[in-house]
């Protein structure tokens, strides 16, 4: 890995890092209140799964209700930000304007530029799901709400959400690696989540579509069966499988790569 | 400075048969060349002759379909890291972070590769590159200020071989001219020097020998020196008197005369023509100076591809 590298990317990354862990916090923040709210009004009301439950959450409880905020599309499109967008640009987009001719005329190795850039999308993917659970921690402690929070399950949740993001985003990298432009990569990236998600959301709301769910990355981020502490590992060690094995394509097929004059 | 552990007497840059081919298009075909310690060469042809192809498989941004190359004596794939570390390398579209200035960009790339700076300030003077442009953004900069920082980026590290693809594509011509005393110098303290170009008279100026390379192979490799001499100038004379017959004059060819003026072609040597004008009352004497481009139009200025005739020094 290189340090430098890094440093770089993650300055100039900042802004736009920085406006995102603060949505999330903003977004964190919001689930313990939304439920205290809502806590009273759904008390006595006998409503339909399909209005109080989503993905895996339930708006009946704090863990549940955390587990919808979590799993929200605007959560998703925040952290598929990082992961598709970053990733996807990172080598095609180095390449494509020049900057990488420039990094790969000093002595560092293609690799070393590829892991650099992973790690970087992934730093950043950790601090706005740190910025999540903080903002949910401090949200709970507003409504009087902490011994509510499964505290201890919270590392899990972020390791959970961190896994499914980071192989969208090894994914895009390896898209970045495999074209000569930022366009077709981020294109080829967004379409990965988007049928990801696509699948999930069907099999949510179509009984007949369930059985796909287990095909879509989406589906082994239960944040709610961690939060209720029952963790699925074969779900932690799935999504480690599908960002290891692109990683590993990226790995092999960088070096070997001409990288086409920037134009 | 940043010292390559390879015995002097070791080339520069030794390139053995390389070829590229993407598909069924070749790029580059069996290039042979060899650049000696502290010269300046010149790898000269047209656009689209092979010249960024040859240098991009140089320095491994391209997979050779064959052949090889060592620089420095270590081999260009194998040792790749090692030859970076005491290399220069002026890419032909250089590009920066264009939100940071001028300054930080060239930090940032130094440190990307751990390479010192200590010859920055100097370079930048020469280019006439000042701080308060380098405070700038690099967005803000003209074509040729970003040229300018891209020769600035490669040679800050004080490289022991500069590698440098177009370097003055965008200089105005006084910076031109600093940009080629600056290489002078370089040359000067032993630094090895290889740039390619597809403006001849640019070379002329600086380089020991070129490289001619059209259609992806190596036309000739011949000492600037050598080629001068083969030029065959433009002669115009007028005298006082009646026209000297030159025509036996050794170099010249062509003589004509109109109207008390004389114009012929002299190669070689002008002292034999001026010998012979010794006891002629000269009333105007023009010899232009035939250019390096001249020459090359006239040895190797045919149509491209097989038509072009063999030089006799096709390798070094």
């Amino acid at each position: 890995m290189n340090v430098a590298l890094l440093r770089q990317l993650m300055r100039r990354g900042r802004i736009r890092l920085a406006a995102l862990c603060v949505g999330a916090t903003l977004w964190g923040l919001l689930a313990p209140v939304v439920f205290a709210s809502l806590l009273t009004a759904f008390k006595n009301l006998d409503l339909p799964t399909q209005i109080t439950h989503f993905g895996s959450g339930s708006l009946t409880t704090l863990t549940g209700t955390i587990t919808i905020f979590y799993e929200h599309p605007l959560v998703v499109a925040m952290l598929a930000t990082i992961a598709v967008g970053f990733c996807s640009g990172s080598i095609a987009g180095a390449r494509q304007r020049g900057t990488l001719e420039m990094w790969l005329a000093r002595p560092v190795t293609r690799r070393s530029v590829l892991i650099t850039t992973w790690v970087a999308a992934a730093l950043m993917l950790s601090l706005i799901i740190v910025g999540l659970i903080a903002g949910t921690l401090i949200g709970a402690a507003l409504e009087g709400h902490s011994s509510d929070v499964p505290v201890t399950a919270l590392p899990l949740t972020f390791l959970n959400a961190l896994l499914l993001y980071a192989s969208f985003g090894a994914f895009a990298v390896a898209a970045s690696v495999m074209n000569n432009r930022a366009a077709p990569a981020m294109s080829l990236s967004i379409a990965y989540v988007l049928v990801n998600y696509f699948v999930e959301v069907l099999g949510s709301m179509w009984p007949d579509a369930a059985s796909f769910q287990k095909y879509s990355l989406f589906h082994h981020f239960q944040a709610g069966v961690i939060l209720d502490g029952n963790p699925a590992w074969s779900d932690f060690a799935l999504l480690a499988g599908t960002l290891v094995v692109p990683l590993i394509f990226a790995f092999v097929m960088f070096p070997r790569r001409d990288l086409a004059a920037p134009g | 400075m940043t010292e390559s552990s390879a015995p002097a007497t070791v080339p520069a840059i030794e390139i053995k048969k390389l070829s590229k081919s993407y598909g069924s298009h070749v790029a580059l075909t069996d290039l042979t060349l060899t650049v000696n310690r502290g010269e300046i060469f010149g790898f000269l042809g047209p656009n689209g002759a092979g010249k960024s192809t040859a240098i991009r498989t140089l320095l491994g941004f391209l997979r050779a379909t064959s052949g090889s190359a060592s620089l420095l004596g270590k081999d260009s794939v194998a040792d790749r890291i090692a030859i970076l570390k005491v290399t220069g390398y002026l890419p032909s579209a250089a590009a920066f972070e264009d939100t940071v200035n001028g300054y930080r960009a060239l930090d940032e790339l130094a440190a990307m590769g751990g390479l010192a700076t200590q010859r920055r300030a100097e370079i930048c003077e020469s280019l006439q590159l000042p701080d308060v442009t380098l405070r700038r953004k690099v967005r803000d900069y003209s074509k040729g200020t970003r040229q300018k920082l891209a020769i600035v980026q490669a040679l800050q590290h004080d490289p022991e071989l500069i590698i440098l693809d177009e370097p003055t594509e965008g200089l105005d011509p006084l910076v031109q001219h600093s940009f080629y005393t600056l290489l002078e110098k370089l040359r000067d303290e032993g630094k090895t020097i290889f740039f390619s170009s597809h403006i001849l008279s640019e070379v002329e100026r600086v380089c020991a020998r070129v490289a001619v390379i059209r259609d992806g192979k190596l036309v000739a490799v011949e000492d600037v020196q050598a080629l001068l001499a083969k030029r065959r100038r433009h002669v115009q004379l007028r005298v006082n008197g009646e026209l000297p017959d030159v025509s036996s004059v050794e170099g010249v060819t062509s003589v004509e005369q109109h109207e008390g003026l004389l114009t012929c072609r002299l190669q070689g040597d002008v002292g034999p023509f001026i010998r012979a004008l010794a006891n002629i009352d000269v009333q105007d004497l023009i010899i232009e100076p035939a250019h390096l481009e001249d020459v090359f139009l006239e040895f190797y200025g045919g149509p491209s591809d097989s038509d072009v005739p063999a030089a006799p020094e096709a390798t070094a």
